[in-house]
């Protein structure tokens, strides 16, 4: 049995509520949503709670999917999950800030884990978000130019050159290492 | 390493001359090679068991709650079929309407008689097609309840001048 064939088969079974074929997805993809969700949080507890978020979503979602690109469409719901929760990262800022402007100054809005001593971590912070989240997107969810531009609702172009900034970006920040 | 679909230096050369292109495809490749060079961490098994754990409660509270509401659905057109024959039995008490004789039915009865059918089923299978409780608005409530704060929040400053 391909690759494809076992995703199909999975797919299935999860979209007849059964346990095992869910299980089956959370071995097969937590991986990589975990790191796309770690890359752009930099925060390990939230990933474990924006991980945990993404596959309660898939138990009520999974039968939408209809075909096409699995991948796409999981990693639309995770790119959704994690800007939801920027969203409410931004606006809790924003209410505590009104409130108690001393707390704010003791907690960026972006935490970094000690663990995260990893200097990519540190440089892809410097990165707007929609460049960093394009990035991990194409990365983590292995998606072609074509599929990232339909998913953003943008032209091919813009998502390109995006692209092909940021990680030029990233390099020129992380010292060419690997140039 | 996302090259699944792609022929980078092929999708640049439509926005660029060749030699740029060639320059950008490479740039991409190598801004690739240093993301794989730095993996991020993995989930621990612990929260990978947890999760497989929720996931399992949450398909099992679903199936219940699909028992319950088909049974709950089964009763109710029960009543209303055993309604709709007793009232086209009687024939509103002045025609008696026999079984058997299904074409001496009263039609307006029988259209009745469809129309309640079909709103049985109507409810069965929007029930069925929300058996498992996806609320897309759920997380609404806690937007609004921020929006609301933060109006206090403005209200206040506003009073402090």
């Amino acid at each position: 049995m391909d690759d494809r064939e076992e995703l199909n088969e999975i797919i299935a079974g999860c979209q007849r509520r059964d346990d095992a074929a869910f299980s089956r997805l959370v071995n097969a993809y937590s991986k990589r949503c975990y790191g796309y969700f770690y890359r752009l949080s930099g925060n390990a507890e939230t990933s474990d709670d924006l991980l945990s978020k993404l596959f309660m979503r898939l138990v009520e979602k999974i039968g939408s999917f209809k075909g096409g690109s699995f991948e796409k469409w999981l990693f639309t719901i995770a790119s959704n999950i994690f800007y939801d929760h920027l969203r409410h990262q931004y606006r809790q800022k924003r209410l505590i800030e009104a409130r108690v402007k001393q707390i704010m100054e003791e907690t960026p809005p972006r935490p970094t884990d000690s663990e995260m001593g990893d200097k990519l971590q540190q440089q892809l912070s410097k990165l707007d978000d929609d460049t960093a989240g394009l990035i991990m997107l194409r990365f983590y969810g292995e998606l072609s130019f074509k599929e990232l531009s339909e998913l953003r609702g943008e032209p091919i172009g813009t998502t390109l050159s995006k692209v092909h900034r940021g990680l030029k970006k990233l390099r020129e920040l992380m010292g060419g290492t690997n140039a | 390493m996302p090259d699944k679909n792609d022929n980078i230096e092929q999708l640049l050369g439509g926005f660029m001359n060749e030699v740029e292109a060639h320059e950008a495809a490479a740039d991409i490749h190598r801004g690739d090679e240093l993301l794989s060079e730095y993996p991020a961490p993995l989930p621990n098994a612990h929260l990978l068991e947890e999760i497989k754990a929720e996931v399992s409660r949450s398909l099992a509270a679903g199936r219940k709650r699909v028992y319950w509401v088909r049974r709950v659905v089964a009763v109710a057109a029960a009543v209303i079929i055993i309604a709709s024959v007793m009232l086209l039995w009687h024939g509103g008490g002045t025609t008696p309407v026999y079984p058997g004789t299904a074409g001496l039915w009263d039609d307006t009865a029988i259209t009745n008689l469809r129309a309640e059918m079909d709103a049985v089923l109507d409810t069965m299978i929007s029930l069925e097609a929300d058996e498992y409780g996806f609320d897309e608005g759920a997380g609404d409530f806690a937007e609004v309840e921020l929006e609301e704060l933060e109006m206090v929040a403005t209200n206040d400053d506003f009073w402090k001048g």
